[in-house]
């Protein structure tokens, strides 16, 4: 009985009702894009990076800093026999780094030089192409697209390096460019250039030597040593976490002011509701219903007008997810150029626990409001709400 | 015969400029069962309030109310609402229909507290609709009625539920004289074939030409008490 008086009391309500409604779908609507889109990019972050980068954790060097190229000389050291019986079940991949300068084309820029096993299956992307053909006198090598764009390099290009090996010895080579890759993780593209692993340890003067060791199973699960030193996928996504995490509390400001904003309206609708209706309110109590009763009554309206939202919500906000979903959205920018791993064409994640959560949060929100101007109704005497008047 | 309210002793006071002004002071009454009568007076005389306190919609300051021999003065708000849900009818002045709600819909609403099954809920109502003649208007809404119709759907929602007791507060105050005497002579129809009491609190001649007995209200006190 309760529901079908606060059903009819809202649709007869008429223009309030659809503005109240309209505006909580909007912020409904708001949020889950938002989120949607913030949820997304973790995604394509957290993915992205795992594939091409982290693996399922890595192990390096104690000596290892990647802000630091200057410490690469003494951040590598020969793996472990452990280690080594990973790395020969194709658990791990060893990767060697070594500083050096690069010369396209009478230029100069520094490089890094990555020696990674070209038949490795961990990250996905194509080394294998390392194990093609080059000219005569030159090492196959690859870059991605970034640094081919930064160096003006293209596949085919002959390219001269230059490096220190482990003896403090200067050394060149010259490399061909067999492959271009398309990577959206800028720390396997900025400034790296990628050769065979064999290749580079020959060339470095340091066999069996590795900088970092990139694990295909929990990295917990390899063994450790005080040389080498555990980074999980969350210490090695702890950045990423980061970033998320600043920007979700950017949006949360922004959904804090939308729910206000909503929340405002509701309660504003239901003390000016109540007070318009005290009369009914005595009509009520005088043919027998409790104040509980009509408390509840009243924080029903409040409650319909979020489940009209949703309603509004999933006939206009739904196709709107799905095809976000679906079809994705350009961003305006390279994430590559603000050194995060992320596409020109992202995907939001509209899961049904956000949407779901975003609900619940809102009606638990309306039931506050709507219950908070109602609340007075507990202290009405019939006789006075008969009269129009409060105690 | 047991009374269906008595009254005894009754005060009812309200602060004024730090002061208790006296709305109702040393009532003593009492009303049979089927009774017809009226409490009459001037405006301010305290006529709404005695008609509130006996419906359990106000308390007394002083004195006890007994319903059908129960003590109602010291009811809680939970318990006073079941006492009007169930045994108290209200026709209210300006009707008091639920402006949202078609005839049927109103006259539902008492029965639904009732927790009544929908089969004698709808019986009730259309028996209650015949009583008051608007049978024809059960699916309108109260803005489609004419004040008089408004009142005889009020007369109708406060019988449908078979109360004991039926307080009317001014109920021909928005009327016509037409349609005045056609709810009068309603409310008597009905006070005659189903024995509900009927107390109405009124200074219009016309009601006051209809009732059994009249209790005349003046300054918070009764003046006179009489029966026709």
């Amino acid at each position: 009985m309760i529901f079908k008086i606060a059903f009819k009391n809202v649709l007869s309500a008429g223009i309030r009702t659809w503005l109240n409604t309209f505006i909580i779908s909007i912020t409904l609507t708001c949020i889950i894009l938002i989120q949607g889109m913030n949820n997304g990019l973790l995604k394509e972050l957290t993915t992205n990076r795992i594939a091409q980068e982290v693996g399922n954790g890595q192990i390096w060097h104690r000596n290892y800093d990647p802000f630091d190229p200057l410490t690469l000389d003494i951040s590598h050291d020969v793996i472990s026999p452990g280690i080594s019986k990973a790395v020969k079940r194709r658990e791990a991949i060893p990767i060697l780094m070594v500083a050096g300068s690069a010369y396209p084309q009478g230029r100069i820029f520094p490089a890094i030089l990555k020696g990674i096993p070209p038949d490795q299956d961990i990250l996905k992307l194509p080394f294998d192409q390392l194990n093609g053909n080059s000219p005569k006198g030159t090492i196959p090598a690859m870059i991605g697209k970034g640094m081919a764009k930064r160096s003006n390099l293209s596949q085919g290009d002959v390219i001269t390096v230059r490096w220190r090996n482990s003896l403090g010895a200067f050394n060149a080579a010259d490399l061909t460019i067999v492959k271009v890759f398309d990577s959206k993780v800028p720390a396997m593209d900025q400034g790296q250039i990628w050769l065979q692993l064999e290749k580079l340890q020959e060339m470095n003067l340091s066999p069996n030597h590795a900088t970092i060791i990139i694990s295909s199973r929990p990295v917990d699960e390899l063994e450790s040593s005080p040389e080498w030193i555990h980074q999980t996928v969350d210490d090695l996504l702890a950045d990423t976490y980061q970033l998320v995490k600043n920007k979700s509390v950017g949006a949360g400001v922004f959904y804090l002011i939308l729910i206000f904003l909503a929340m405002i309206a509701i309660f504003d609708t239901q003390a000016l509701s109540i007070f318009k209706r005290r009369k009914e309110i005595g009509t009520l109590m005088a043919l027998g219903m409790t104040n509980r009763a009509i408390v509840f009554t009243f924080t029903i309206e409040g409650l319909l007008y979020g489940f009209f939202a949703a309603l509004l919500t999933v006939a206009y906000g739904g196709p709107l997810f799905w095809y976000l979903q679906t079809r994705g959205y350009d961003i305006p920018v390279s994430g590559e150029q603000y050194g995060i791993a992320i596409s020109e064409h992202l995907y939001p994640d509209f899961s049904l626990g956000l949407i779901l959560g975003t609900l619940i949060i809102v009606m638990l929100l309306l039931t506050i409001v709507s219950y908070l101007p109602a609340r007075k109704i507990t202290h009405l005497q019939p006789f006075e709400a008969l009269r129009g008047k409060w105690s | 015969m047991e009374p269906v309210i008595a009254v005894s002793n009754l005060d009812k006071t309200f602060p004024v400029a730090n002061e208790d002004f006296f709305a109702l002071q040393n009532i003593d009454l009492q009303f049979a069962p089927g009774e017809f009568s009226g409490i009459v007076g001037p405006s301010g005389s305290g006529k709404t309030t005695l008609l509130n306190i006996m419906g359990s919609l106000d308390k007394a300051t002083n004195g006890k109310v007994y319903f059908m021999g129960d003590e109602i003065t010291s009811l809680s708000a939970k318990e006073s609402a079941q006492l009007r849900s169930r045994k108290i009818g209200f026709i209210f002045q300006t009707y008091n229909l639920l402006p949202v709600y078609t005839v049927y819909e109103n006259l539902e609403l008492p029965l639904i507290l009732l927790g009544m099954s929908t089969a004698d809920k709808k019986q009730a109502i259309m028996e209650s609709l015949e009583w008051v003649g608007l049978t024809d208007k059960v699916n309108s809404k109260p803005a489609q009625l004419s004040g008089g119709q408004c009142q005889r759907v009020a007369i109708a929602r406060a019988m449908v539920k078979k109360p004991t007791v039926i307080l009317a507060d001014e109920p021909t105050a928005n009327l016509d004289s037409e349609n005045s005497h056609i709810i009068l002579k309603t409310m008597k129809k009905i006070n005659d074939a189903s024995g509900s009491t009927f107390i109405f609190s009124t200074h219009d001649d016309k009601v006051i030409g209809y009732l059994k007995r009249k209790i005349t209200l003046v300054d918070g006190g009764i003046q006179q008490d009489e029966t026709f």
